[in-house]
């Protein structure tokens, strides 16, 4: 009885410690070992960081050539003072790593397709999609041909060592906290993630196209009615360059051939992911206006660049003052450098450019297993990559990659609209220039022509460079590598059987889409065309976006005495140009009498709109639901396909034009007998959206257009618990303020840029990426009422004694 | 038990504090738990339970408390979406609760262990 008793005490202790050394799964959630998660000692407690911020600290880093200071101030921003530029990449890397290694490491194992090394069988077609894209290839050839330029490269290693430095320091107990809930440890650091995180970058901005919705649209429609919908350029459209800029004579050498090369005129069914109407909200917008149009003649530069918007933040503010340059800025945690931000001399910033750098081939292979392909009269054999997947808990996964001479081929799988297309992507060609030292040398320029020459080297993901200095000169170049293309190649899917589509040239420096000092005195940029139609080399949309450009144009073009505080009230603009393009043409259409009670009530209500997205109002709500039944009756050709096929939609302003084309084929209802026009069309869809919105505002009567967005930002790794609270936000896709659900302005900066520099700006998120402390969501809620932070650009670290709230004294 | 609630109990307190915050995680405290339970041999099961339990405990739900004060509870409001509990006075409880469980069973199996080798 005895050793029974005994036996059970021995067997109960063993059961408890096995049962708090277990995984296990709570809601959604796997939750780590209990013993090892709750234990204050080592678990979660301790990423409780103290609220009254980081602590002033003595210690020595291996690396630095001096001492160094790095002052935090009171939103945990590091003023980071270094005796030289290396050691202050050093220790903007440590930095980046004290606040924001999980996310760092993530986003980077991520883009390497290697998340099943960490979350399991899970991830696994995240990762094999990602290899097929081939980001870890372009990062390996990419790190390469960075290592060609030492003086970039040994910032880079510097950026680095200062991440490992962190990382050595580190004890089990401080590893960030989702490292304790996924169960695994950050690895060392080196150029080749830095790279990743560049790749994942280019495949956010960079690999966005349209080429199968815009095939199966011109196979839906025909080529006529086509290109009556997409046009290149719309009627009114500003493009980013202005039509005063003249380019050279093209030599017949690089002149493309003139015949439109194979267009696939099929249908290519299993529908992926569909987009909204008008596709992601991600965007960007930048203007500078040069000193004659501004109060006190200093120049001002604005950016607000539009992503998804997640937790941790995907920018970083940092402050590095060194004997080479006092900059500041945001820059990416994984990157070295300011990325977006202004020294004493210049301010720059970035916007996204849609041109098309990613080409869809349709291979015509000579065998169902895919192994050979024809072009022109040659056959050829598919190279092989083989992948080696490591899967947490499982054993190995290998994964053939077929690659042609344009590219990998993307998916093999009946399930995939992209089965048997190979792709060209420009992000996987090798640059062969100092790619990364375009934002290391930006940081350190003095003038116009230091910022030429320091992003002449940036191939991709293709940006709107904007620049103004202090004595007042303002610029903005697209600049990228872009391939000579002829007439609409790369616009559809390609006949990859086709001779001659191959890349072989890029479009000259000669040749580059630029613009300084333009005569109306700004310049601007929020992702559309870059240039007008006169521009001699063909290129296509990958993703232009027509009304924010024009708008800010518009509004820029009657402003003068500007402050930045009107530049401020310029980048929280809700007003839409979508929506005063289509719908005072819309109501225009409407026969009064024809309408019930509510239906006038609403139009009324309708007429009364200054086309503003203001989240306490209502009405916007209304005119969505009516442009979004609008277009799904107009282009009843193309939607009633929308649930088996990828359909590409034209844009509003097209259809805003049509209206007064009432007999266009395009208003005609294929489900009726009778031909309509777009007054029936307009009606109907009208009432519909009418009683859409009316039983709305039934269910809930406090709905606005607030509400009825919901904007949220969710954590990186889409952890419920680390993300925000639904937020409460004006602005829309197409208004300048362009907060959508999830994606929106992730960093607004205003730049004065004088004798004196004074500066602006916000994020949605918080510097540190541990949920546990109080700087990890604390500016989202400023940002959502639209208030600006000044930037504390001093010269000492005298100067932040106001704002301080830990300082590192670091020794060599 | 008059007996454990006084010098034992507070040195199994002091001893497993130091040994977690030194080594950080809660192995060698659950060790020196087992150690107690065949020390405490000659005392009442039940007795050895809580007072491993309560040393253990009590250190974690100190120390879980001080850091949440010092954080102003931010985290502790971000953890309890993770679980089933409705405020950070039970997140430390239960972490406690975690901590004592595990050294108290542990105290069981050093007495269990300590009185089948010891027959008399």
């Amino acid at each position: 009885m005895r050793i029974t008793t005994n036996i059970l005490r021995i067997a109960l202790f063993l059961l408890v410690t096995y049962a708090l050394k277990t995984t296990w799964r709570l809601k959604e959630a796997q939750l780590p070992p209990l013993a090892s998660f709750f234990s204050p000692f080592s678990g979660f407690w301790q990423n409780a960081d103290p609220i009254d911020g980081p602590a002033n600290l003595t210690f020595q880093l291996d690396g630095l050539s001096e001492g160094a200071e790095i002052v935090w101030d009171d939103r945990g921003v590091p003023h980071i003072f270094a005796t030289n530029y290396r050691d202050a990449i050093f220790l903007q890397g440590y930095a980046h790593a004290a606040d924001r290694l999980w996310q760092m490491d993530f986003s980077t194992r991520a883009a390497a397709g290697r998340l099943s090394e960490i979350l399991g069988p899970i991830a696994l077609e995240f990762d094999k999609e990602k290899r097929r894209r081939g980001l870890l290839d372009a990062a390996i050839n990419t790190e390469r041909s960075w290592r060609k330029f030492p003086g970039s490269y040994d910032l880079l290693n510097a950026y680095s060592e200062g991440v490992n430095a962190y990382l050595t320091t580190l004890e089990s107990g401080d590893l960030p906290l989702e490292y304790k809930l996924l169960q695994y440890e950050p690895e060392p650091w080196s150029p080749l993630k830095t790279c990743l995180f560049f790749k994942s970058m280019s495949e956010v901005l960079c690999s966005r196209n349209k080429d199968l919705g815009t095939t199966n649209a011109r196979a839906i429609l025909g080529d006529s009615l086509f290109h009556e919908l997409y046009p290149p350029i719309f009627d009114g459209e500003e493009p980013i360059i202005p039509d005063e800029v003249t380019w050279a004579e093209v030599p017949d050498s690089l002149l493309p051939m003139k015949e439109m090369p194979g267009i696939k005129e099929v249908l290519f069914g299993v529908k992926k992911d569909q987009e909204g109407p008008e596709g992601s909200g991600i965007g960007s917008n930048n203007w500078a206006v040069s000193p004659e149009k501004t109060a006190n003649g200093s120049a001002i530069l604005c950016n607000d660049p539009h992503l998804k918007l997640t937790l941790p933040s995907v920018w970083y503010e940092t402050h590095i003052v060194c004997p080479e340059t006092n900059v500041y800025g945001v820059g990416f945690p994984g990157a070295p450098g300011i990325i977006i931000g202004f020294n004493e001399h210049i301010a720059f910033g970035f916007t996204n450019s849609g041109i098309d750098v990613f080409d869809w081939y349709l291979m015509d292979w000579k065998d169902e297993q895919m192994t050979r392909y024809q072009i022109g009269d040659k056959i050829f054999d598919v190279d092989y990559r083989i992948d080696t997947i490591l899967v947490k808990g499982k054993p190995p996964v290998l994964d053939s990659v077929k690659i042609t001479k344009y590219g990998p081929v993307f998916s093999e799988s009946m399930a995939s609209p992209y089965r048997g297309m190979a792709f060209q992507w420009i992000a996987n060609e090798d640059p062969g220039t100092d790619e990364i030292g375009t934002f290391l040398s930006l940081n350190l320029s003095k003038d116009l022509e230091d910022y030429k020459a320091g992003i002449s080297g940036f191939t991709s993901p293709a940006q709107n460079m904007i620049y103004a200095d202090k004595a007042g000169n303002i610029a903005l170049t697209v600049q990228g590598r872009f391939p000579i293309k002829a007439y609409q190649q790369g616009r559809f899917i390609l006949d990859g059987s086709m001779e001659g589509l191959e890349w072989e040239a890029y479009i000259p420096d000669e040749f580059k889409m630029r613009t300084i000092n333009p005569e109306r005195g700004y310049v601007s940029s929020a992702n559309q065309r870059p240039t007008s139609e006169k521009y001699p080399f063909y290129y296509s949309s990958g993703d232009f976006r027509p009304y924010r450009g024009t708008i800010v144009n518009l509004k820029l073009d009657t402003m003068k005495d500007i402050t930045p505080e009107k530049m401020k009230q310029l980048q929280l603009d809700n007003q839409s140009l979508q929506a005063m393009r289509l719908l005072p043409p819309m109501m225009s259409r409407i026969e009064r009498s024809s309408l019930t009670k509510k239906e006038t009530t609403f139009l009324s209500e309708l007429s009364g709109w200054k086309f503003n997205y203001e989240r306490s109002l209502q009405i916007p709500i209304l005119f969505e639901l009516w442009r979004n039944s609008f277009r799904m009756m107009a282009l009843d050709e193309l939607t009633s396909k929308m649930s088996k096929f990828d359909v590409r939609l034209p844009r509003d302003w097209k259809m805003a034009e049509l209206i007064s084309d009432s007999t266009n084929i395009i208003w005609d209802n294929l489900s009726t007998e009778e031909r309509e026009s777009a007054i029936e069309i307009i009606r109907s869809s009208y009432s519909k959206a009418c009683a859409q919105y009316d039983s709305l505002l039934m269910s809930d009567e406090t709905i606005d257009w607030g509400k009825y967005k919901g904007t949220r930002i969710m954590h990186l790794a889409r952890i419920e618990a680390f993300s925000s609270d639904t937020l409460y936000t004006s602005g829309a896709a197409e208004a300048l303020n362009a907060i959508k659900k999830d994606e929106g302005p992730s960093w607004r900066m205003v730049v004065e840029i004088g004798d004196e520099v004074n500066a602006w700006g916000i994020y949605p998120g918080g510097q540190s990426g541990n949920p546990g402390n109080r700087n990890y969501a604390r500016m989202i809620h400023d940002w959502q009422e639209g208030k600006y932070y000044p930037l504390k650009f001093v010269d000492s670290p005298d100067d932040l004694a106001d704002c301080r709230t830990g300082q590192w004294i670091i020794k060599k | 038990m008059r007996k454990l609630m006084g010098i034992p109990f507070v040195s199994l307190f002091i001893v497993f504090f130091i040994a977690q915050l030194i080594f950080g995680g809660p192995g060698l405290a659950i060790s020196f738990a087992v150690l107690a339970g065949i020390g405490f041999q000659k005392q009442k099961a039940w007795h050895v339970f809580l007072v491993c339990a309560l040393a253990m405990g009590l250190g974690w739900f100190l120390y879980a408390y001080y850091l949440d004060n010092l954080n102003d509870s931010i985290l502790s409001e971000r953890i309890l979406g993770l679980f089933p509990l409705k405020n950070r006075f039970i997140l430390v409880l239960a972490s406690s609760i975690v901590g004592g469980i595990w050294a108290g069973t542990a105290g069981l199996a050093g007495l269990a262990v300590a009185r089948m080798f010891n027959k008399k």
